[in-house]
């Protein structure tokens, strides 16, 4: 039998979208963050337009300009935010040392989401022996401390290659140790999701018709586990600016011809008591209120993608 | 006599309890041996489903029969035993082979909260198993048959694009349906479908179960602890305790001539709008789990009538003259 | 003298800025030792009534005017140490999920105990005893054993017993229980039931029993309300209820039961399905699926009026009554 046009029932509520916007509307503080954010990439995206000097100009880095303090200080406007110990603009400086730090950031976490969301889906979908195993790996990976791993493999890198291939490769290789330093914290937290989900119905649906293991995880389980996923990834990405920070702030980061915040935190920090507070202090506050607003972003989205709060 | 469409014989299944291999070593008598708990979920089923007919199987939980519909399905492997679908044998065959029957034999679930990927609208949900198993039609002809099911279904085609959560229960249990229908399939295996729905849910869904079948020539498995249900819909009940069919009758003569102990009870237990049907039969204990093969009649330790026999051999299904057969030393000795 | 009596009770939920009605005015009593049911699908709101009963609504929903008289305390208006002497010792729930209720952490006994002794100083031998003797009361075999067991490793229809044994601790006057059967297999559901019974009739324990299947209901409740999207639509005896359904919905739930279809036919369903909170329709809810439906019914909202059965708000009730009383006068 055909049903009528009248018998033909209609769903119920408004879209799950809908809900998430009105809830984002209803958080200032979430949309200050991102907002911030936002600004962040958009800096870091037209750095090279935005700054007042080239970075390429011979005349650049002049030491005749070296540590002239900020224009509300100078009353000196070519400088809006002074120059470093080299004489350089800082704010120039500031824009490229976050188009470089948040790189790093997005590539690094880019390498563990990749190698953590597969490692977490197999295992977890698997189970069984290759389950074991990739946690075993995890859990031995976990009991390093990550620094400690980086700064041994830098240590190793730049006294194998010398110091001036390194500084030409330090960005390709920050990113690498940062990103194989931490997926275990995604694989665990994908499989512990995978776990759960493996049990619903959905999945038996789906293996009724027929579809292939790779189908079901990528197709079916993924895009319910992304919630805790897009959580980690928010917060991963301010811990991986941390970590580069402070693998610069030691020394083994970025060279200081081409600083990310971190090392220039590090570099300002030996004319810190010599009156040139500028140099490290600013750098310092622009990677703080970015990691701020990472932080506050995670929370809101941890909050917000929950299916559980999402019922009500 | 309609044709068998799937025959099931023997068929057994345990499943480990204990899951680490460290966990199965015990220390007994000074020394460590190697012991694994397991759950006899089917202990011997034998039963087979004909053309074009619903075969209802019934029975309280934790009596193997969502595992019977998952071994049919091939989500478990069974221990022991054969499944034949037609003529060629369905059990331990791999994903790859299985792909021919997937399309024949599809499965709607009990929770209709879960059976539905929360993350794909309704389109999605039933455009990837037609274009998976249908690879040549044109996006065109892929819509126009997802428009059509849904209609078929009752719901309207226009909210496609909404996701599972914005339905309410009983819809979502139509899609699941549309989604099953969505690969032709001749057989369907139903696990208590309307366990989660209310009353007046159940009649809708049950009903659009019943046009289908009579559209599409669909055989039905039908699993439900309902026995209100089974009445309308059942053309074959099989009464089911403790992985062992216990009685096998056309659906009038069971409701109206229940012979198995644990079929009288089942039956009495119904909640009727009159009131002067007769008091419930009061079962003693619960279904107990069985963690051991059971010796003798599975249903020995709650039934009333129970003799050493009963405890010592397992009872044989035997025909009766009315076409049922029931697996009772009690009917066989006359006794009942 | 009621036991209970809710008198205009108007429940809305606050959402996204919107006041979206879940009870509408809703009126009932309850007496000393009755039983009634609550009946309708899911979303008519009989279990946001269950929740009203002992104040326990949650945000976004609250109650907005009427009151919920306990004896001649309001319900409706006590503050939160009042609410909590009244939840428990004189109106107790039962939910239909058993594992939502007990701890998993906890054995039965601790749980049964514990909630003797915080109200009640008792020693906890005494307190043992007391819940010992309440779980044989609810007819589990060995209760010395069930003490000190897990709520995992008893079977779903145990739970509930052990549910209903925690809440007789305390020697409530009323007991809601909100779909105490629906997890459960029908055998079990039906002992149930009989416990539920036989409990109410020998304390003179009230019973609200929440349910959308008046088959359940029939053995159990004395009278029954029928719900429908937030309103209660018909009130009266059960077994007139079931004989003689005034209205249409009524009539729609019975007659989607199995039973009341011949066997191997159609069962007769109700078109379409409860609207949401927000797509409330005007005048009389019902009137999209109903097959009476007028254009009366379409605008204005039937107040009850008494069909000699029950007490039912429907146009069509009320039309074929005053019908009935012309032509009697006619006839005179």
């Amino acid at each position: 039998m055909k049903y009528t046009r009248k018998d033909l029932m209609h769903p119920l509520s408004d879209s799950r979208f809908s809900h998430m916007w009105s809830g984002f509307i209803g958080d200032k503080l979430a949309i200050l963050a991102l907002i911030i954010f936002a600004f962040y990439c958009l800096v870091a995206l037209l750095a090279p337009l935005l700054t007042p000097y080239d970075v390429n100009d011979v005349n650049f880095m002049d030491l005749m300009n070296a540590e002239i303090a900020p224009s509300w200080i100078t009353q000196d406007y070519h400088f809006l935010l002074g120059t470093d110990a080299q004489g350089r603009d800082l704010l120039t400086v500031i824009l490229y040392g976050t188009r470089l730090s948040l790189t790093i950031g997005i590539c690094a976490v880019l390498i563990q989401a990749t190698l953590g969301i597969c490692i977490g889906l197999v295992a977890g979908y698997l189970g069984g022996r290759i389950d074991n195993f990739l946690m075993r790996c995890a859990d031995i990976q976990l009991s390093f401390s990550n620094m400690m791993v980086a700064i041994i493999f830098l240590a190793i890198v730049q006294s194998l290659f010398g110091l001036a291939v390194y500084q030409q490769l330090a960005m390709v290789i920050l990113i690498l140790v940062i990103g194989l330093s931490e997926w275990p914290l995604f694989a665990r937290t994908i499989r512990a999701s995978v776990l759960a989900e493996k049990q619903q119905e959905y999945v038996d649906a789906a293996r009724v018709m027929g579809f292939g293991s790779k189908r079901i995880m990528f197709r079916h389980i993924l895009p319910n586990t992304l919630s805790p996923i897009l959580v980690i990834f928010t917060i991963q990405i301010a811990n991986a600016i941390i970590a580069e920070a402070a693998l610069s702030f030691l020394g083994l980061g970025m060279p200081s011809t081409e600083p990310s915040l971190g090392a220039l935190i590090s570099e300002g920090f030996s004319y810190m008591f010599s009156g040139s507070w500028w140099i490290c202090v600013i750098p310092s506050v622009t990677l703080i209120i970015l990691i701020l607003a990472m932080n506050l972003l995670g929370d809101w989205l941890r909050d917000h993608l929950n299916p559980k709060v999402y019922k009500d | 006599m309609s044709t068998p469409l799937i025959q099931i014989s023997g068929l057994e299944k345990a499943f480990a309890t204990k899951e680490s291999w460290l966990g199965q070593w015990r220390f007994h008598r000074g020394k460590f041996k190697k012991h694994q708990d397991s759950i006899h979920a089917l202990n011997g089923v034998n039963l087979t489903i004909n053309q074009g007919e619903t075969l209802c199987v019934v029975g309280e939980t934790g009596c193997g029969k969502s595992t019977l519909a998952r071994a049919i399905m091939g989500l478990i492997n069974p221990s022991a035993g054969e499944i034949h679908y037609l003529d060629q044998r369905i059990d331990h065959l791999s994903d790859q082979q299985r792909m021919l029957f997937r399309r024949r034999m599809q499965m709607v679930f009990q929770n209709p909260y879960a059976s539905l990927n929360p993350r794909m609208t309704v389109y999605q949900t039933l455009k990837e198993p037609i274009i998976f198993h249908n690879p040549e039609l044109s996006l065109a002809q892929v819509d126009q048959q997802i428009d059509d099911l849904l209609e078929s279904v009752g719901i309207s085609a226009s909210s496609s694009d909404r996701y599972p959560h914005e339905f309410s229960g009983g819809q979502r249990q139509r899609i699941s349906l549309a989604r099953a229908l969505s690969v032709e399939p001749d057989f369907i295996v139903a696990d208590e479908p309307l366990s989660a729905l209310d009353v007046s849910v159940q009649a809708q869904v049950l009903n659009l179960m019943m046009d289908k079948q009579e559209e599409r020539n669909l055989s039905y498995l039908f699993i439900t602890h309902d026995l209100a249900v089974v009445e309308h819909f059942a053309t074959r009940v099989a009464v089911m305790y403790l992985g062992r069919i216990c009685e096998l009758a056309p659906t009038n003569t069971l409701f109206n001539q229940p012979k198995h102990p644990y079929t009288r009870a089942l039956l009495s237990a119904i909640p009727r709008l009159d009131s002067n049907t007769a008091e419930p039969i009061r079962l003693i204990g619960e279904v107990p789990v069985p963690t051991e093969q059971p010796i003798g009649c599975v249903f020995q330790a709650r039934c009333p009538y129970a003799n050493q026999r009963c405890y010592d051999e397992s009872p044989a299904m035997i025909a009766q003259e009315d076409t049922s057969s029931v697996a009772c030393h009690a009917i066989e000795e006359k006794r009942l | 003298m009621n036991l209970l009596s809710v008198s205009n009770l108007h429940v809305n939920f606050h959402i996204k800025k919107h006041e979206l009605a879940a009870l509408i005015d809703v009126s009932f009593t309850l007496n000393r030792g009755e039983r009634i049911a609550i009946v309708g699908e899911s979303g008519a709101g009989k279990s946001v009534l269950g929740f009203s009963i002992v104040n326990l609504i949650s945000k976004p929903g609250y109650i907005h005017s009427g009151s919920i008289k306990l004896e001649n305390k309001d319900i409706s208006k006590m503050n939160l140490r009042q609410l909590q002497e009244i939840r428990g010792k004189r109106i107790a729930m039962i939910f239909q999920d058993p594992m939502m209720t007990l701890n998993p952490v906890l054995t039965i006994g601790d749980q049964l105990v514990e909630t003797i002794r915080s109200h009640t100083r008792i020693a906890y031998k005494d307190a043992k005893n007391i819940a010992i003797q309440k779980l044989q009361h609810v007819q589990i075999s060995s209760p010395e054993t069930r003490f000190n067991q897990y709520p995992h490793e008893l079977s779903g229809g145990m739970r509930q017993r052990v549910i209903i044994a925690s809440v007789l601790l305390l020697n409530p006057d009323i007991i809601i229980a909100d779909e105490p059967t629906t997890a459960l297999d029908v055998t079990i559901q039906a002992e149930i039931l009989q416990l539920l019974l036989s409990i109410c009739e020998d304390n003179g324990v009230a019973l609200v029993l929440i349910s959308h299947d008046l088959g359940v209901v029939s053995k159990v409740a004395e009278r029954t309300l029928v719900m429908y999207a937030g309103r209660i639509v018909e009130e009266g005896p059960t077994l007139e209820i079931i004989n003689d359904p005034q209205h249409p919905y009524t009539q729609g739930l019975l007659n989607a039961l199995p039973q009341m279809a011949l066997p191997g036919q159609r069962l007769n369903q109700i078109q379409g399905s409860m609207p949401s909170l927000s797509e409330r329709p005007s005048g009389c809810a019902f009137h999209p699926r109903c097959p009476y439906a007028t254009e009366k019914c379409q605008q204005e909202q039937p107040s009850f009026i008494n069909s000699g059965v029950s007490s039912v708000a429907c146009f069509i009730v009320e039309d074929m009554l005053n019908e009935f009383a012309d032509e009697e006068e006619a006839y005179l």
